[in-house]
């Protein structure tokens, strides 16, 4: 069995465990998790995850379930160990969300500049650190 | 029986207090509270005035053409005066030195090398160590693939300055990890082909060498003299995660005094000049020397000459007196720190700097009451009356707090004016009023802060602190946690928060709580605690406290969650009882003249009559 760890995604980064099947998979370390449509812009999520990474949070990809950046991002904050997930949608939309609050703590509509994706990704990985957001 | 009513008309509030009086026993029914329109003593008040008598009526069910009396205070125009002057400043010549604190620079260690642009990188002669200095707009992965080649060239590549947010990403692919210090918004500005150092701790700790003067001399090899001009260099940097120093012919730190003028005092048969830039200590161990002060002048075309000349002007405005007639009466210095943006930083540095807060404060005789007593009544049509001196009333009210007795001194804290007043056993009262008071909090904490927002540190200064510490908790100032069922809003989310009865406010500051807890405490005893025992110094008997017996805490600022508990603290040890008021033992620390002017009407007060009320010493 391949650890979760060990293909390293190209969009990911060294900051980002890659591509997974399955979240649940007890090998992968907690990570604040990534649903990314499959038409979503690559760099859109390249530059979510970077922000994450700057910040010294780790980051993994799950393969987009759902449609909507909304929704994703939901199953994807439910599916995270550290409660955080982020939605991408086929447009580039993004958004933030946490597993116990109902409504998203951030959301860019389709086509954000790489500075807003940036920011969204510190942001995702600033909630787990208990830090103050930046796009707020 | 009579209706009458007390009005008092406050620095900031105008206060009512409603009553029946028959036969000496005096039925209260309502009592009100109401913004003061215009500065206080002057024709403009009648409008708030008015608004505070109809408010009681309403609140006691009485038709206005019930009242018989309106009871009015003698309240002489008190304005107060506040400036800041910052007195020193920091200036980086040569862009020598970065030292702010990045979220997150990446690597860690030291790396000396030469500064060389990201472009010429390519062009470096192999073995030779540099720093690479990368410009807006340079993407993270283009980055750490230039700097990869170069070092697989055989360049040193030692360190990097970066403009955009990127160290962590461009350290976390580099084949050789070395220090970066990002977010240099002005890294155009760097000196190329210049000697520089670049450090970064590691997470929870302070930079070692570039903030000692001989770990600077080691990495730069300096002798003794240069040793001795960089050291404002080490003393910049000490504290900050990462810096950054560049070696330049003539580049420096330097801290450099601003002159802003002089204070001239006079009083007591003589006048003295004090420099501001000296400090409080010094004017007011000045302002202590000729005490009691007659008048001050600020030097003309300073800040402080402007604050003092546009507080006569107002003076002026209010009472038509001349200016030359009017009088500054009393001073308070305020020594505090500032954050300033350092001149010549290149990252948006910001250094806290020494500066001196001034409240001036001017009192005249000339009261224009009968002006307002006489629209009051035309606006009322009701016979209005002019009652006791201020300090007179306020102790009377203050009387009726359970558990107060004579020798009684009350300390009324407002907005502009701390005054004290002191009846004695003999039933003489003296009164005084000495400058700063809850505006010069808010001015204080404001400035500390760096918040430039008035509002902000007026929500600081009135609100208990908590930290935002998830989407479902909050610590509060105090340590205890609590939770809340619906998420707060991402906006608080991880912020310092003030907690007020409309919700949390997040404080726009990146201080931590102690932080700004600690300023909010430090204002309020620099200006309350301060003025409490220099105005009861004033009316004490012989000066002394001890001889004070008990003090009772007025006014809106004695509502305040930790002022009152603060002054007590700093009395205790004169062995003084002191405590908030509650006048009527209702009515808490407010409404103490409202409520002594109409037992004053009716006779009935604990306290003495008003004829034995007979010295006033007025500031």
């Amino acid at each position: 069995m391949t650890s979760p760890l060990s293909g390293v995604s190209a969009s990911g980064g060294p900051g980002c465990h890659g591509r997974i099947d399955r979240a649940d998979d007890p090998a992968l370390p907690p990570a604040v998790l990534v649903a990314v449509h499959d038409d979503a812009p690559p760099a859109v999520l390249r530059e979510v995850c970077a922000g994450a990474e700057e910040q010294g949070i780790p980051t993994a990809i799950l393969g987009s379930t759902v449609a909507g950046p909304d929704d994703a991002g939901r199953h994807a904050a439910t599916e995270s160990r550290l409660e955080v997930g982020v939605g991408i949608g086929a447009d580039g939309a993004v958004v933030v969300r946490h597993a116990l609050v109902p409504e998203a703590v951030l959301a860019l509509a389709g086509g954000p500049s790489a500075a807003q994706a940036r920011r969204a990704g510190a942001d995702a990985a600033r909630i787990v650190a208990g830090l103050a957001l930046r796009a707020t | 029986m009579a209706l009458v009513i007390g009005v008092d008309i406050g620095n900031s509030t105008t206060e009512a207090c409603l009553a029946e009086v028959a036969q000496g026993a005096v039925h209260r029914l309502a009592s009100s509270l109401t913004p003061t329109t215009g500065v206080k003593g002057t024709p403009a008040n009648t409008a708030g005035a008015v608004t505070a008598v109809r408010r009681a009526l309403d609140a006691a069910g009485r038709p206005s053409d019930a009242l018989a009396t309106v009871l009015l205070n003698e309240a002489t125009p008190v304005i107060s005066g506040l400036a800041m002057e910052t007195i020193t400043e920091t200036i980086i010549t040569e862009s020598t030195m970065i030292g702010h604190n990045p979220d997150t620079p990446g690597g860690e260690g030291l790396g000396v090398g030469t500064t060389v642009a990201l472009g010429e990188v390519g062009d470096v002669e192999a073995g030779v160590p540099v720093v690479v200095v990368v410009g807006a707009g340079a993407d993270f992965d283009d980055v750490a693939e230039a700097l990869n080649r170069a070092v697989d060239r055989g360049v040193d590549v030692v360190a990097a300055v970066m403009h955009g947010d990127d160290a962590v990403l461009v350290v976390n692919r580099l084949r050789r990890r070395v220090p970066v210090v990002d977010e240099v918004a002005a890294v155009d500005r760097v000196p190329l082909g210049m000697l520089a150092a670049v450090e970064v701790a590691p997470p929870g700790r302070t930079i070692r060498t570039l903030s000692d003067s001989y770990g600077l001399a080691s990495t730069f090899d300096l002798d003794a003299e240069q040793t001795r001009q960089v050291s404002p260099v080490a003393r910049a940097l000490s504290g900050n995660r990462s810096a950054v120093v560049v070696r330049t012919p003539a580049g420096d730190v330097t801290d450099r005094r601003i002159p802003v003028g002089t204070l001239t005092l006079s009083g007591s048969g003589r006048s003295l000049d004090v420099g501001v830039d000296g400090g409080a200590e010094a004017i007011m161990e000045a302002i202590g020397r000729v005490a009691p002060l007659d008048d001050v002048h600020g030097e003309a075309g300073t800040h402080v000459g402007g604050m003092l000349a546009t507080v006569r002007d107002t003076m002026t405005d209010v009472t038509g007196q001349p200016a030359s007639e009017i009088r500054i009466r009393d001073v308070l210095a305020v020594d505090t720190l500032v954050p300033a943006a350092v001149r010549g930083g290149l990252a948006g540095e910001v250094s806290r700097e020494n500066a001196v807060a001034l409240a001036a404060m001017v009192r005249t005789s000339r009261s224009r009451m009968q002006a307002v007593a006489g629209a009051i009544s035309a606006e009322l049509g009701c016979e209005t009356v002019i009652g006791g001196v201020e300090g007179e009333v306020a102790v009377r009210g203050a009387l009726t707090t359970p558990g107060s007795a004579v020798p009684i001194a009350i300390i009324d804290m407002g907005g502009g004016s701390t005054d004290a007043a002191l009846l004695d056993r003999d039933g003489s009262v003296s009164a005084v009023h000495v400058a700063g008071a809850g505006e010069l909090v808010t001015k204080l904490i404001d400035s500390e802060l760096g918040l430039e927002d008035r509002e902000a540190a007026e929500s600081v200064k009135r609100h208990p602190l908590a930290k935002v510490e998830s989407f479902f908790h909050v610590r509060h100032e105090d340590g205890t946690v609590q939770f809340f069922t619906t998420p707060l809003p991402p906006h608080v989310f991880a912020r310092v928060v003030t907690v007020t009865p409309e919700g949390l406010a997040a404080v726009p500051v990146r201080s931590s709580l102690e932080e700004v807890r600690r300023v909010r405490r430090e204002a309020k005893r620099r200006v309350f605690v301060v003025n409490a025992l220099r105005a009861l110094a004033q009316v004490a008997p012989q000066g002394s406290l001890r001889l004070l017996g008990s003090v009772v805490l007025l006014g809106g600022s004695a509502l305040d969650f930790e002022i009152p508990a603060m002054v007590a603290d700093a009395l205790a040890p004169h062995g003084v009882v002191c405590g908030i008021g509650n006048v009527h033992g209702t009515e808490g620390p407010r409404n103490a003249v409202a409520a002594g002017l109409v037992d004053a009407h009716a006779g009935t007060a604990a306290g003495p009559a008003p004829e034995r009320l007979q010295r006033q010493v007025a500031s």
